[in-house]
């Protein structure tokens, strides 16, 4: 049996011997969460945690609460719609859009012109390709929302259906008119801009969105920051400040550890990160999380080169996320393999021997 | 709702969305298990302490750090969740389990692990079954990795459990038609990405609508003839392709790989070129013939996937019925197209002779790559 990083089993000398040290209680003291708000609100610091490098078992933690919750129990409209988001959100992070749409249609049932619930509903079906039920959730915003808000939600979902070409000074338009927001939003509109900047294979102007002036960002942000900078050749970059994370390396989330291997193998002098990367990807595929399939796949197209396994986990991949970056992933799977079929290739591994060749 | 509490959100929503996954080892359970003999299973399970914690409470002072005399305080709270989260049954009889002491701590990804010894003794009679339902109310993404060695009844394997797959028949796991699904669809994507076998069948369609009684081709004027000759020389293909991949597969006749995948490229440049030049009119054996080929080739890609030990005609069948109706949708697609070409002087004189130039050179590339 796989068993991941391997060292001896041992028994502890006393039975004051520590086996274990999380730096903070791990389990759920109920008894300090005595109303349905302060559950709420426990579970709203989770989440908000939960984006942070090395915090994402605070997902776990949120949906446990949320397991004790029922709308039976919760008497005010708004915690209603509080605990239908905080479902939602958990659903979508763990790619189960359905279980997300479900709570979604809760919250604007009961209220719907909710901002929240209707930028993760656009979000949500960007993300699955519904780019018609995208634009729909967004031009609902209109009249509700900030127009900042409302006119990237559009703009977004526009630059998928028409030229991103075209939309890109578009947005960037309305943010120099309106200021980039001090507040959250500004992440999200800087992620936006890099991302449109990418499809458009513009980095120096990605990476002019994308600054590591915090020690808060992300792992989405930090993820997306080591793309650009692997797109720019800088691997460096990525290997010195992703390493240098205050997260133990066990704990670093599986899409940083992903973009040190890359950085790794594009530097071509050590080997820690792709090993990191080879136990965790071990893991996922003993588990069969087809959560994880999008790093599979990018995994075994970039750092360790496997064609099929590589089109095995694009191929699950596409079934839930049909973004461009996944899209992306699919057909270089796919042309490797035929490739590799035209020539001949009897296995992957004859495949890895003509890349090294 | 407030500003802030809108503003709030919005970190929380778009943050993390485009790259929602996000790493951390993920709750996972080990058990090993392997009969002894005599309706005996020893083996053990491996709990994540992080995971009991979130169930038991095992921390009981609550300060983020769990000793091991704090862990064997819960030792009783450990085996009844044992006992209520995980069974064998033999036939509609449930096995004895018993829980050794508690004595070791594994590590998995630095993560610690308590190690439980446990035997079921099973004194029923029939399939052996395992369930599991220890946390999956709770950590709806834990998982089981489970390592079962049957002993006598065949090769030790490997399974997950999850919350929604919970159970596992222990002594019967290989089904005789568990992997044929596989088989087919392997079937159908290997035709499907492979295009030398596509452009064959495409040559032998392009003038599966035509006939040519003096020195120019003409329509076949009635459906039903086209469509009996297209069956008469697509059945040719099929059977003979058949014959060699069941063949191949099952090791009775193995040629070169490299000289059959090179064989497989001169049938494309000379069917395509028969198109044009008409040396073999009647293309019925022609096209038995290079079926031969075309099914050791299928059969290498087969020998790539692994046949089972167990059922290996089964899956040979499952990837011949792959391949056919792989084969099945290209004809129906390509057909009712060149159904309605076959009029047109402009089809007869320069389509259909320079789509099959075309694929010709195809041929020789791959001819010259392979060589």
């Amino acid at each position: 049996m796989s068993t991941g990083v391997l060292a001896s089993p041992f028994s502890p000398e006393s039975l004051e011997q520590v086996i274990a040290d999380w730096g903070e209680p791990i389990s759920l003291d109920v008894a300090t969460l005595q109303s349905i708000d302060q559950q709420l609100q426990w579970v709203e610091q989770q989440l908000e945690q939960a984006k942070r490098p090395g915090q994402s078992f605070r997902y776990e933690l949120a949906t446990q609460v949320l397991q004790t919750l029922s709308v039976a129990k919760i008497e005010k409209r708004t915690d209603r719609i509080r605990f239908w988001l905080a479902r939602a959100y958990v659903a979508q992070h763990q790619h189960e859009f359905e279980q997300a749409r479900i709570n979604l249609r809760y919250v604007l049932r009961e209220s719907p012109q909710d901002v929240q619930a209707r930028l993760m509903a656009a979000r949500i079906e960007l993300v699955a390709g519904n780019l018609e039920q995208a634009n729909t959730h967004c031009s609902d915003l209109l009249g509700s929302s900030d127009l900042l808000s409302a006119s990237a939600c559009l703009l977004e979902v526009r630059s998928y259906q028409q030229d991103v070409e075209a939309v890109y000074p578009a947005l960037e338009k309305i943010i120099q008119r309106a200021g980039l927001p001090s507040d959250n939003r500004r992440a999200w509109l800087e992620q936006m801009m890099a991302d449109m900047a990418v499809r458009m294979e513009k980095y120096e102007l990605a990476q002019s969105w994308l600054k590591l002036d915090n020690t808060q960002h992300s792992v989405s942000y930090l993820s997306q920051w080591a793309e650009v900078q692997l797109l720019l050749g800088h691997p460096n970059r990525v290997l010195q400040t992703l390493g240098s994370l205050n997260v133990a390396e066990d704990n670093l989330d599986d899409v940083l550890v992903l973009k040190l291997a890359l950085a790794e193998r594009l530097v071509g002098e050590q080997s820690h990160w792709r090993e990191q990367m080879a136990e965790r990807v071990a893991l996922r595929e003993a588990r069969n999380d087809w959560q994880h399939a999008a790093h599979l796949a990018r995994y075994y197209l970039d750092v360790a080169s496997d064609n099929a396994k590589a089109l095995h986990w694009a191929q699950i991949n596409i079934t839930k996320s049909k973004e461009l970056y996944d899209q992306e992933l699919l057909a270089r799977a796919l042309a490797l393999i035929t490739e590799c079929y035209e020539k001949l290739c009897r296995s992957s591994e004859n495949l890895v021997a003509e890349d090294q060749s | 709702m407030s500003g802030a509490s809108i503003i709030k959100w919005l970190a929380v929503l778009f943050l993390s969305l485009p790259l929602a996954v996000n790493a951390h080892q993920m709750s996972t359970a080990y058990l090993s298990i392997a009969e002894k003999g005599a309706g005996q299973w020893d083996g053990n399970l491996q709990w994540r302490l992080y995971d009991l914690e979130r169930l038991l409470g095992l921390d009981s002072n609550r300060n983020g750090r769990l000793t091991w005399g704090e862990l064997k305080a819960s030792e009783a709270n450990i085996s009844q969740l044992l006992h209520a989260g995980l069974g064998v049954n033999q036939g509609a009889e449930k096995c004895d389990l018993s829980v050794g002491a508690m004595t070791e701590i594994d590590t998995h990804f630095n993560e610690p692990y308590i190690i439980l010894p446990l035997r079921f003794s099973c004194s029923g009679s029939g399939d052996v079954a395992l369930s599991y339902s220890a946390m999956f109310e709770t950590i709806a993404s834990h998982k089981l990795l489970l390592n079962v060695d049957p002993g006598q009844s065949g090769a030790a394997y490997t399974r997950v459990l999850s919350s929604s797959q919970r159970g596992l028949v222990l002594t019967e796991v290989e089904q005789a038609w568990g992997g044929f699904a596989d088989y087919v669809y392997q079937g159908v994507v290997h035709i499907l990405i492979g295009w030398d076998h596509i452009v064959f069948l495409l040559c032998i369609l392009l003038v599966s609508v035509l006939h040519r009684p003096g020195s120019q081709w003409q329509p076949v004027l009635k459906k039903r003839t086209i469509m009996l000759h297209t069956l008469s020389i697509v059945t040719a293909f099929t059977l003979a392709h058949s014959l060699t991949l069941t063949s191949t597969a099952l090791g009775i006749i193995a040629l070169p790989s490299q000289w059959v995948e090179v064989g497989i490229a001169a049938t494309v440049v000379i069917a395509a070129l028969n198109n044009v030049f008409s040396w073999v009119a009647r293309i019925g054996w022609l096209t038995f013939g290079f079926g031969l080929l075309h099914g050791m080739g299928f059969a290498g890609v087969l020998g790539e996937l692994g046949l089972p030990k167990e059922n290996t005609v089964l899956a040979v069948l499952g990837f011949n019925i792959g391949v056919e109706l792989g084969q099945l949708a290209i004809i129906m697609l390509v057909l009712p197209v060149l159904m309605l070409s076959r009029y047109g002087l402009w089809y007869r004189r320069w389509a259909m002779p320079a789509g099959s130039l075309v694929i010709a050179l195809f041929g020789v590339q791959w001819l010259i790559a392979r060589l």
